[in-house]
């Protein structure tokens, strides 16, 4: 058994490089986390910890959209919900294309099946009784079975009472608020902001029926010098992260899904479903992820629920199925509002076609 | 609790280190470690730290048993005793979904209408390891190779400290025993020194390496493995033989750092396995305990290589194939044991025959490659699965269209990949490393663990948890 003593000797004396390399080691490596983290709970560029001393990167949509909706009086008849990817859909056209008097765009950034359950809970208690139509769009990353709460949910005043048995048991993950790459690039972004004025802390705006604006994308567009294949490229980097590790549909999100159907069913209003489309490049980019099976299993799970009568799905395989076009993006995930009307005109053509 | 994460470089760690290099006398020390491991350990599901200890008291029990025992007969039927006890518990937590499944499977084929039903058994994270740790101990007793240690406190920090308990390396007791009896009082400054080395480096193989490759090539390709073709299956074989070898040895190697911080050494458990010139060379430096210990425990028992060249290949291939089921209960496993005993056996008589490349670089290419195509084997969830990627790597499905080939290849996790690559077969591996003590060596290894933290947010288990 003499090749199991191959173990390295100490030494007995002490050499004093050895503690300096020790002191070095551990006071840099020690000093950087300390520093990232100090910067994280002053500077609190997630609003994760109440005592930003500048403006949050993060978007507060949720927070904001759910101010917005109170203020609404009367309250619509149409509710929007999904990611950012159907924020375009202006509420007044799509109240118009629907035909129904009023609607508001409820979408918030990153949406979880947790986000549409709780909006539903909050709209059925301060506003349930006016929806009649629900306009859902449901990304594949709904129901990611590898990505935790959005933590603007978590931490939301306007939906505290609405998120009881949709969120996991809180499980401390200071670690990762304090010194994980997401804090970090937080922090940079915001102290670019602070120190240079460089880059808006957000890149959209919404008005008051929740309808998003992108100023610098769109007076790109309107001065034509917009240019979509960096923001594709971008988006492509961002979206192989999501579904590195998105490995099925969770049942967890699944059943939450469920609810916000059941309710809307309880509520008297038509659900009409459609996954949002992503641009021809960026899907032919992600052959080689899970994007193609997570996508196909959604649609499969739409046409089931489809079949049990809790929402209308609409099945696009391409943009050009309602008459998109490549070029009616802002990057590789986002339909300019031309498309999204293009999008938002077929769903309902069809729907009034069925009825 | 896994070693990449904050709550054990933050909170865990630091109190222990804090608690061992502070608290007055050996045996505060060995039960605060005792304890502070059944907390690790029992971080992942309390229930089954009982399982642990009690196995680890029914070996220190046998040792002491065994070494009273006044004749041969009566030590055999202690050990025999221990060894039903300990592969019992390792049979039934393991293998009885196995058995079952396989019983139903051989049922069906032969046209018998069998359901057997599957039990709830949840499978002990590290039991394969602490297992294997204890039943060394008692067969040393038994051979007289090793006196049964008094302190049952002792005993049990060697089975239970964290360091080695969920993913190896395999450790005996007549490893750590002198350094049990002897702890030091004080960390010493070189203590720290290659501790950092071990436990960064370790890091970093498993969360800059092992997981890019996972997330990038080997996840995504192996969900896939009905669209696979030629150049796919090939990343997804080679990505796997990377990422196996640095999340494995990376774990080692952190294994290595703690047990140093602790005072503490253990022996090596890789030796750039990559670099070997055949099977045989392979397994003296892949995984070394795991091999030194079913060499030592089962092979030579079995008759080793003494006898006839039957009776070796006999004695290989159930060395291998229970070895291959060590790892798992299931076919894939079973078939890798068989095909790595195969390959040994070959080698025996092939060298015996003289029939051996004159080629260093030929020797390397020839066991590198018959190395990846078993870690198919060893990777997919199905024989069948396997089947597949073996077939597309053969080529038998065809080459990618230009534009998937781009996507495969061109993307930036492709550096990692190569430098995988490079790492493996030209870079010195961490125990040949220079441990340099300068100031600018404790800041680049600074700089690597301040990377490897912030990226700890994205958790991801070592692949050996799951034996």
């Amino acid at each position: 058994m003499a090749d199991q003593q191959d173990v390295p000797r100490v030494q007995a004396r002490i050499d004093p490089r050895d503690r300096r390399f020790a002191q070095a080691f551990f006071g840099i490596f020690l000093g950087s986390c300390f520093l990232v983290a100090a910067a994280s709970v002053v500077l609190d560029p997630l609003a994760t910890f109440g005592t930003g001393a500048v403006t949050p990167v993060v978007w507060l949509d949720r927070d904001q959209k759910a101010q917005a909706y109170a203020r609404l009086w009367p309250k619509p008849e149409l509710l929007i919900l999904g990611s950012s990817r159907v924020m375009k859909a202006r509420p007044a056209r799509v109240a118009q294309i629907a035909g129904v008097g009023s609607a508001f765009n409820f979408a918030v950034n990153s949406a979880r099946a947790e986000d549409h359950a709780a909006i539903l809970r909050m709209v059925a208690d301060i506003g349930g009784g006016r929806v009649t139509h629900l306009l859902i769009g449901v990304d594949p990353e709904c129901f990611h079975d590898n990505s935790p709460p959005d933590p603007r949910l978590e931490k939301s005043r306007h939906f505290r009472p609405y998120v009881d048995g949709l969120l996991p048991a809180t499980k401390l993950n200071l670690g990762e608020q304090l010194l994980s790459l997401q804090a970090l690039e937080s922090v940079e972004k915001s102290l670019r902001h602070v120190v240079f004025g460089q880059g808006a802390p957000r890149s959209g705006v919404f008005d008051d029926l929740g309808f998003l604006s992108y100023p610098e994308w769109e007076e790109q567009q309107r001065r034509g010098v917009f240019v979509l294949a960096p923001n594709v490229q971008k988006s492509l980097h961002e979206y192989r992260i999501r579904y590195a590790n998105f490995r099925s549909l969770d049942p967890k999100r699944l059943a939450a899904f469920r609810e916000m159907l059941e309710r809307a069913r309880v509520l008297g209003a038509v659900v009409s479903a459609f996954i949002p489309p992503l641009h021809p490049d960026m899907v032919a980019a992600m052959q080689d992820t899970t994007l193609a099976v997570r996508t196909a299993e959604t649609r499969a799970l739409l046409a089931s629920l489809e079949r049990e009568r809790l929402l209308e799905f609409h099945d696009f395989e391409s943009i050009a199925a309602f008459g998109g076009r490549p070029d009616e993006f802002f990057d590789g995930a986002h339909l300019t509002e031309a498309s999204t009307t293009k999008l938002v005109t077929k769903i309902y053509q069809r729907s009034h076609a069925v009825q | 609790m896994l070693f990449n994460s904050y709550v054990f470089l933050f909170s865990f760690l630091p109190v222990v280190l804090l608690g061992w290099w502070t608290l007055p006398g050996k045996n505060a020390r060995l039960l605060f470690l005792t304890a502070t491991s059944c907390l690790f350990y029992g971080w992942w599901d309390f229930r089954f730290v009982p399982l642990m200890l009690i196995s680890s008291f029914a070996d220190y029990f046998a040792g002491a048993r065994v070494h009273a025992a006044r004749t041969q007969r009566a030590k055999k039927t202690w050990l025999v005793l221990l060894l039903a006890f300990n592969l019992g518990i390792l049979g039934y937590f393991k293998y009885t979904n196995f058995f079952l499944d396989s019983l139903e499977g051989l049922g069906r084929q032969l046209g018998a209408d069998v359901h057997l039903s599957a039990l709830e058994v949840i499978l002990p994270i590290g039991i394969s390891f602490y297992t294997f740790n204890s039943i060394s101990y008692t067969i040393d007793v038994y051979r007289g190779h090793l006196r049964p240690v008094k302190s049952a406190l002792q005993f049990s920090a060697f089975v239970t400290m964290f360091p080695h308990l969920v993913a190896g390396p395999i450790v005996r007791y007549s490893d750590m025993n002198d350094q049990f009896s002897s702890l030091p009082p004080r960390p010493a400054a070189d203590h720290w020194v290659l501790g950092t080395w071990f436990l960064v480096l370790g890091l970093a193989k498993k969360m800059l390496l092992a997981d890019v490759i996972a997330n990038n090539f080997v996840t995504p390709l192996f969900e896939n493995v009905d669209g696979l073709q030629f150049v796919g299956s090939w990343l997804a074989a080679l990505g796997y033989t990377l990422q196996i070898y640095f999340d494995f040895s990376g774990y080692s190697d952190m294994a290595v750092g703690l047990a140093f911080y602790l005072g503490l050494r253990f022996p090596k458990n890789f030796d750039s396995p990559y670099k070997a010139h055949n099977v045989s060379e392979f397994w003296r430096r892949w995984h070394m305990s795991l091999s030194f210990w079913l060499r030592d425990y089962l092979f030579i028992p079995l008759g080793g290589s003494r006898s006839s060249k039957l009776l070796t290949a006999r004695n290989l291939a159930v060395t291998m194939l229970l070895g291959g089921l060590w790892h798992g209960a299931a076919w894939t496993f079973a078939v890798w044991g068989i095909y790595h005993g195969a390959l040994l056996a070959l080698h025996t008589s092939a060298k015996a025959m003289g029939w051996v490349p004159r080629s260093a670089a030929l020797s390397v290419t020839i066991t590198f490659l018959a190395v990846v195509v078993g870690w198919v084997f060893f990777r997919a969830a199905t024989l069948s699965e396997a089947a597949s990627v073996l077939q597309a790597m053969g080529g038998l499905r065809g080459l990618e269209a230009p534009s998937a080939l781009s996507a495969l290849l061109l993307q930036k996790a492709m550096l990692v990949f190569v430098f995988g690559f490079v790492a493996v077969f030209l870079a010195p591996n961490t125990w040949e490393i220079r441990k340099r003590r300068s100031w600018s060596a404790a800041a680049v290894l600074a700089g690597v663990m301040f990377v490897c933290v912030l990226r700890l947010g994205e958790e991801s288990p070592f692949l050996y948890f799951q034996f």
